[in-house]
Formats: structure tokens, C-alpha cells, sequence
């Protein structure tokens, strides 16, 4: 199983929307980091995220965008995202933004825009 | 009259004893003499009846002694352990509720602060518009309002197990609620995003799930 711990892999404070928004924004997560590794995954393969290592906290803006863009500009359909995503944390507290996560992607509606980069 | 002696029960007999002595009597008194009697053995045998009756109901009644006696003790002893069982029990769960309705109380003061600077910092944030000379005081606050949202999280987790009754099952639902909507109201849209324009009507949401939150927490003890 691959991983990728977003405290650590991608940025200890993940934040903001766009790239306008800066290096750790959902966008830059999303294009840089979760869609290569999500598509680089064999048959049946799961990509593990860690959510709490070294992360204070998330925006929802950039779960949005992070996570539920996925589904939105069409990468893949919300059912292959969620069984492709095995999110974990050791701290309790961060149980609840992964309840988020899968609520914004169960939300989402495929294929709904087109992506622009806002870089 | 108890010592007069009737020395003749089938005829007339005009005498009477008293004190050892005979004295004699005219026919009117010896009248009355027979009616006093008459009335006396008719006591007599009304009082041997009653004294018959009352015999018989105590003949009646269960015997008191040997294993019975054994079972009557053990009987009170009984009733004395489960009336001091029942006391203990309903101290003991007095206190419970007691202490559960001041762990409440305490959590939801808590929370209630908690919502009111979240309301504080989120309006003011909401109010303004991203601003490149004030980057780190809007960093500052967005810091801020992530980790009060994560506080107001861990306030309404530690809340929601005690509301187990009835009556707070729809406060209990409120709260679980009022988590997550005002998580996505505060932190979404444009929020940490170089491009954020105010927004009154954000500001005014959030004031009013707060306020409306912070008086529903207020009665939460009354609902335990």
C-alpha cells in the first residue's frame, strides 16, 4: 500500500483553495501530490493518507478542493475515489475531517467543471 | 343483691339471707327481686357467649412458635436489608445524576465560550477582505478560528454521550449538527485564499448559528 502523509509529504500547514493561494493549497495538493499517486495505483491497490502528522488542522476549502475535485473535474467517479482512499489518523480529533472528506466527495457531482489551473 | 339466696326455686318464698341473716319480704319486692335475677343471668349469658367467641378466634389464630418464629426473623431481616438497599441505591443514583448534570454544565459553559470567540473572530474575519499589508494578522486569525473549531469539535464529542434522555436527543442532534455546519460556513468558500471579498451575509450566518447554538447549550443541563 502507498502512502502519503500530508504533515510531512506534501505540507505541515495545508491551506487555501488555488495555487493563487499558495504552495499548500487544496489545488496544489490535488494536482501535485493525490492525482498522480491515485492514478499511479495497480488494480485494487490502495493509496493510505495520513492526516495527522504534524498537521494542526484543515479548511474546508481545501478538502473541497483537494479531495472532492477529484470527483468534480472528472478524474474519477466518487465510488473509484473512495475505494481507492484509505484515510487514517491516530489523533481523534481528526476523525472528524475524515468524515468531511468523504462527506465532500460523496457531494460531488462528476465531471461538473471543467478544470482551469489557476496557476 | 349478689348475696341473696333463692331457697326455693318452684314456690313463693318471701325470705332473703343477707350477712347470715334471714330477713322476710312482701310481694312487690320479691317481683322485683325475680326481674334483677332474671336480668343478671340474661347478662350472664351474653357475656359466656362473647368469652366463647373470643376463645374460639384465638383457638384460630396461627401458632407462634418454632420454625415460624425462625421465618418471621428472617423475614424482617429481609425487609431491613432491602429497605436499607433501596436507600443506598437511590443515594448512590442521586449523586450520579448529580454529577453528571455538573460535568454537563461544566463542558457546555466551555463550549459556549468557545462558540462565542469563534463568533468574535470569524464575523471580524468575514467582515474584512484579504489584505497583503495585514497577511499575518488574517494568518493569525485563521490559525485562531482552525483551532477553535477543532476545541468546539472536542467540547462536542465529550457533550453529546451524556445526552442520552429523550428530551435532549434533539439538542444532541442540534449540536452534532451545529459541528459540522459551522465548520463549513467559517472555513469555506474563500477562506485562507489571497482572493477573499467580504461577506456580510457569511458574517451574519455565523452570528446566527452561534447565538442560536450558545442558548440551546445553555438549557443542555435541564435535558440530563
Amino acid at each position: 500500500m502507498k502512502k502519503l502523509n500530508i504533515g510531512k509529504d506534501f505540507d505541515p500547514d495545508p491551506s487555501g483553495r488555488y495555487y493563487t493561494d499558495g504552495d499548500a493549497s487544496g489545488e496544489a495538493f490535488r494536482e501535485d501530490f493525490l492525482k498522480g499517486m491515485l492514478q499511479a495505483l495497480a488494480s485494487g491497490e490502495k493509496l493510505q493518507i495520513i492526516l495527522d502528522d504534524g498537521v494542526e488542522g484543515y479548511g474546508s476549502s481545501f478538502l473541497v478542493e483537494g479531495f472532492a475535485g477529484m470527483v468534480k473535474y472528472g478524474y474519477m467517479t466518487k465510488d473509484e475515489l473512495l475505494s481507492k482512499l484509505d484515510i487514517v489518523c491516530a489523533d481523534e480529533d481528526f476523525e472528524f475531517y475524515k468524515k468531511k472528506i468523504v462527506e465532500y466527495i460523496e457531494k460531488a457531482v462528476f465531471n461538473s467543471e471543467k478544470y482551469i489551473p489557476t496557476k | 343483691m349478689s348475696d341473696v339466696v333463692n331457697v326455693d326455686e318452684g314456690g313463693v318464698v318471701p325470705f332473703y339471707c343477707r350477712d347470715s341473716v334471714l330477713y322476710g319480704c312482701n310481694r312487690a319486692e320479691l317481683e322485683s327481686s325475680r326481674d334483677i335475677v332474671a336480668a343478671i343471668n340474661s347478662q350472664g349469658d351474653s357475656f359466656a357467649e362473647a368469652l366463647e367467641s373470643l376463645s374460639m378466634t384465638i383457638s384460630a389464630l396461627p401458632d407462634s412458635s418454632g420454625e415460624i418464629t425462625a421465618l418471621q426473623v428472617l423475614t424482617g431481616v429481609f425487609v431491613a436489608f432491602v429497605g436499607a438497599l433501596s436507600a443506598y441505591l437511590f443515594n448512590y443514583f442521586h449523586w450520579v445524576m448529580v454529577s453528571k448534570k455538573q460535568r454537563v454544565s461544566r463542558a457546555g459553559k466551555a463550549l459556549s465560550e468557545l462558540i462565542e470567540e469563534l463568533e468574535t473572530l470569524s464575523v471580524e474575519y468575514w467582515l474584512g477582505e484579504y489584505s497583503s499589508e495585514r497577511k499575518n494578522a488574517i494568518h493569525a486569525i485563521e490559525i485562531s478560528i482552525k483551532s477553535k473549531l477543532r476545541l468546539i469539535q472536542r467540547h462536542i464529542i465529550l457533550v453529546v454521550p451524556e445526552l442520552k434522555s429523550r428530551k435532549a436527543a434533539s439538542r444532541k442532534h442540534k449540536l452534532e449538527e451545529f459541528g459540522y455546519e459551522i465548520y463549513d460556513i467559517v472555513t469555506g468558500d474563500e477562506f485562507e485564499s489571497k482572493g477573499r471579498r467580504s461577506s456580510k451575509k457569511k458574517a451574519v450566518s455565523i452570528s446566527m448559528k452561534c447565538a442560536d447554538m450558545r442558548a440551546a447549550i445553555s438549557a443542555l443541563e435541564y435535558c440530563v
